[in-house]
């Protein structure tokens, strides 16, 4: 195979060089990444194709949508069930709440600010009869859905989802009065 | 006929950048591992000296310029010569080359770790040490034009081509990407700003990886190659072609490392279908590297320094096929920010340069010692090591940065992100660390059967003089060339500006209109310049290389905007001289920070990540808590900001010292209330006020808008 090709006639240094064409896959493989380039180029910035931004736009009114109809179906289902109850008040709380799970939400979100134990450090005492911005479930939900911006406290509802968020309220709510060590010293109105 | 003229080689200059190579590869080689080792086990970051975010750059920098760069040096001078079959120009220039490109690298090895930095990828240096990097480049280009024009051959080879390219781009790119104005002898701002540096900035970068650590390596496979196997090269015809497609197609590649950021995006198109069509090119170089050795193949059973070259243009075509697959914007998603980039520059740095520079050590020390080398045995050992410690880095790099990407995307089947908690996703990766670590020191150790070899093999040894050879002169010719390309392969100077239109062309195009017109950064009334105190913590943030692992870029993706906030947009970046939005998440997005968590986390975070974000690998920035604020330049930064565009006003500048105090005193009462002393005058603060306004402006203009 060798013999049969040509040897160009220079040398440099002692390297000589073939006069072998350019490989036929090669420069096909040249011309088709040209011919992509040329295509998806003007597609995208002349005939209307969907660009990074847009594709998310449109991603998050969908699953906003999404997220909207679940959240109605949901209360419809709650208005139900507190109908069919007599005792309306306990009905939605004891309905699926569950603190095991709230409590593991606790501890891989909440212990950095709030303490191991509810105890407080960089964020408020949740074992006291003190509360910044109100103790009940409606209170708590709203604070742990959309954060206390000002004081440092996070929106939670791009991490979890509201069930989530119902059960590590209900948790919270359990450790009222568990007296952990080293409390932090109270904060806001007496409940 | 022209009378025969007799020359000598010099040698003594290949043999002192060949010594240079190998001590500064042991060097990066050794940072490396430190790094790996500290991402591995975080105690080993010790103190502000060797913490991780100013050791990075160290690495990267001895590995580029101290380690390929003597490298690359020593084939240059050494093939130059004998393809030029001339002497280099001039015996001082080689000398001040040489002693002036070591004294750079001790200088960045000085400043990086004291956190002098300017924070634009490997081009950290400040800007004396831009000005000393200049002055050397222009020395290397005057010594080696100049023996092109005194040169015996005629016709120059490719390999001298890949040469010419080089030195004028790498001029280009540097001094281009380093323009920066001094506020102090070791403090300098980037001219450009926001979306304008970080196009440069990659523009520069990327090419840096083509005319550093490409264009001038593959000149030297064209040389060392077909040496070593005694055999022609496989096709002159596809030198040509891949020759010039890759030094115009590389050109437009740089907007691939910003997909999806805040760069227009028809730039970023361009950076991606630039990428793909530069697989053929790269490839081409491959092939010619490899047919040379049809009909020698048996040659690599026994002859270590062919393995090498082999392992070294598969991993060269390796990584010029991953690249381009990952400049592709639906892989890029998953790859960008992730380990799988620190893999495929591995498999570049590791596999391509230190295989090459490997080989050529193994081939040119015992043709500049005249001695046989001490043991073939080891040299085929330390291959074996070597390669073995690619694929264990290669490999783990691949899973941490699939399964940290996939992590970062993964929604639960309620929509919401199944890991909300960013350090689950750094946690996950760690026993990949290990391996990492494992396959660095196997290459490292690697070094060291080099090392041992070398040294038994030069020990003792009386230093050759220098080669002589013989060559008649040149004759003026008036000669019609058959081709404009054979004509410039005829003159040196012609190929040179040929060289420098083709890679001016992509620069350009890309560059020009990013700069002038304007509806490609739209602009964001509510975004404002820095307070003094920011701009302080933000050169803070600089010094320690936090922008090593955090972006300050976030792309529009569902699982990234629920993760961070609102995507980050061109005008927001406006006054950030430099830019910092980084290349890779070891931490989480920053850009919007500001706001999320109360001063006193910041305060407990920097004095132990792990108080508030238990399994976090950040170092500790304990000395932030101690350290008191220089605020001896404060007011000099904000003139020099002023002077390059940003909207201080005279009375923000005289009055930046007590604007400052205020601002800190605020911030230090409320952390007091919470129990810490005497805090306000600390660099902490000037962090706690960068941090908590980052990418937060936007936030007030959507505010008071719709009231």
């Amino acid at each position: 195979m060798a013999q049969e090709e040509k040897v160009l006639d220079h040398s440099f240094d002692g390297i000589q060089e073939y006069d072998n064409p350019l490989p036929r896959w090669w420069v096909w493989l040249f011309y088709l990444t040209i011919i992509f380039g040329v295509v998806y180029f003007p597609y995208y910035h002349f005939f209307g194709g969907v660009l990074p931004v847009e594709e998310h736009n449109k991603e998050v009114a969908i699953v906003a949508k999404m997220r909207a109809e679940k959240q109605k179906a949901a209360e419809a289902a709650a208005l139900q069930s507190s109908a069919a109850s007599t005792t309306a008040s306990a009905a939605p709380a004891a309905q699926s709440s569950n603190t095991d799970s709230g409590k593991s939400i606790y501890l891989t979100n909440c212990v950095a600010c709030h303490g191991q134990l509810g105890e407080g450090g960089i964020g408020p005492n949740l074992t006291d009869d003190y509360w910044l911005h109100g103790n009940t479930e409606a209170d708590l939900t709203k604070i742990v859905t959309n954060g206390v911006l000002e004081k440092g406290m996070i929106a939670w509802k791009t991490v979890l989802s509201p069930s989530k968020i119902r059960d590590v309220v209900a948790y919270v709510q359990t450790l009222k009065g568990t007296n952990p060590p080293n409390p932090k010293a109270p904060q806001g109105e007496k409940y | 006929m022209a009378t025969l003229e007799t020359y000598y080689y010099n040698d003594s200059i290949v043999r002192k950048f060949l010594i240079a190579t190998i001590l500064w590869g042991v060097v990066g080689l050794l940072v490396g591992v430190l790094i790996a080792a500290q991402l591995a086990f975080r105690e080993m970051n010790i103190g502000p000296w060797f913490s991780f975010g100013r050791l990075r750059p160290l690495h990267t920098n001895a590995v580029i310029f101290a380690f390929v760069g003597n490298g690359l040096f020593m084939g240059v001078y050494h093939s130059t010569q004998r393809l030029c079959k001339a002497r280099m120009f001039s015996d001082a220039l080689s000398t001040i080359h040489f002693w002036g490109w070591q004294l750079i690298i001790v200088a960045a090895a000085l400043t990086l770790p004291f956190g002098i930095t300017t924070a634009k990828e490997y081009a950290e240096l400040e800007w004396p040490i831009d000005i000393a990097i200049t002055l050397i480049w222009v020395v290397f280009a005057i010594n080696f034009f100049g023996t092109l024009i005194k040169r015996r051959e005629r016709q120059m080879y490719v390999a001298l081509w890949f040469y010419i390219a080089t030195i004028v781009t790498v001029a280009m790119l540097h001094i281009v990407n380093s323009l920066e104005l001094p506020v102090s002898f070791l403090k300098s701002y980037s001219i450009y700003a926001g979306v304008q540096d970080a196009l440069v900035q990659w523009w520069y970068g990327h090419n840096a990886v083509a005319f550093f650590l490409t264009t001038p390596i593959l000149g030297l496979m064209y040389y060392y190659m077909p040496k070593t196997a005694n055999r022609p090269v496989y096709s002159y015809r596809l030198s040509i072609v891949h020759f010039w497609a890759l030094v115009f197609l590389y050109i437009w590649a740089g907007p691939h490392h910003l997909l999806f950021t805040a760069l227009p995006d028809w730039a970023q198109s361009l950076g991606m279908v630039f990428s793909l069509m530069l697989i053929a090119p790269s490839w081409g170089g491959m092939i010619n590297g490899l047919l040379t050795l049809r009909g020698a193949w048996d040659k690599l059973r026994t002859d270590p320094i062919l393995k090498f070259l082999v392992v070294a243009i598969t991993f060269y075509g390796m990584a010029t096929f991953e690249g381009p697959m990952m400049s592709i914007k639906s892989v890029n998603a998953l790859s960008h920010y992730t380990d799988w980039t620190i893999g495929h520059v591995h498999s570049g740095a590791l596999g391509w340069n230190g295989f090459m520079n490997f080989a050529l050590i193994y081939y040119l020390v015992p043709r500049l010692w005249k001695r046989p080398l001490y043991s073939v045995g080891l040299a085929t050992a330390h291959f074996w090591v070597a390669t073995l410690g690619i694929i264990f880095y290669v490999v783990a790099m691949w899973i941490a940065g699939i399964t940290q990407g996939l992590m970062w995307r993964d929604f639960d089947s309620e929509g919401y992100l199944a890991y909300g908690n960013f350090v689950e996703t750094v946690v996950r990766i760690i026993p990949m660390y290990y391996v990492r670590l494992i396959g660095g020191l196997m290459y490292f150790g690697g070094i060291f059967l080099l090392v041992y070899n070398i040294w038994k093999t030069i020990a003792g040894a009386e230093v050759p003089s220098d080669e002589k050879a013989q060559a008649p002169a040149l004759v003026r010719e008036s000669k019609q060339h058959a081709s404009f390309q054979l004509l410039l392969e005829h003159r040196p100077i012609q190929f040179a500006v040929f060289t420098l239109l083709a890679v001016l062309i992509g620069g350009i195009v890309e560059l020009v209109p990013t700069f002038v017109i304007k509806s490609n950064i739209p602009t964001i009334a509510a975004v404002k310049p820095y307070t003094a105190l920011e701009l302080e913590g933000r050169d803070i943030y600089i010094r320690e290389g936090c922008s090593t692992c955090h972006s300050q870029m976030i792309r529009p993706f569902r699982a990234e905007t629920e993760r961070y906030g609102e995507y980050s947009k061109a005008g927001e970046f406006v006054y950030d001289h430099p830019f910092l939005w980084g290349s890779r998440r070891i931490g989480p997005d920053l850009h919007r920070i500001g706001g999320k968590y109360p001063d006193m986390w910041h305060y407990r975070h920097m004095e132990d990540p792990r108080s508030t974000s238990a399994g976090s690998l950040m170092p500790k920035y304990d000395w932030l808590l101690r350290d008191t604020l220089d605020i001896s330049s404060t007011a000099a930064k904000l003139d020099a900001m002023q002077s390059l565009g940003v909207p201080y006003t005279q009375a923000d500048i005289d009055n930046a010292a007590a604007n400052l105090k205020k601002q800190a005193d605020e911030i230090g009462k409320g952390l007091e209330a919470q129990g810490v002393k005497n805090i306000a005058d600390k660099e902490i603060v000037a962090v706690i006020a960068y941090l908590q306004r980052l990418g937060t402006d936007i936030k007030k203009g959507t505010k008071s808008q719709s009231q």
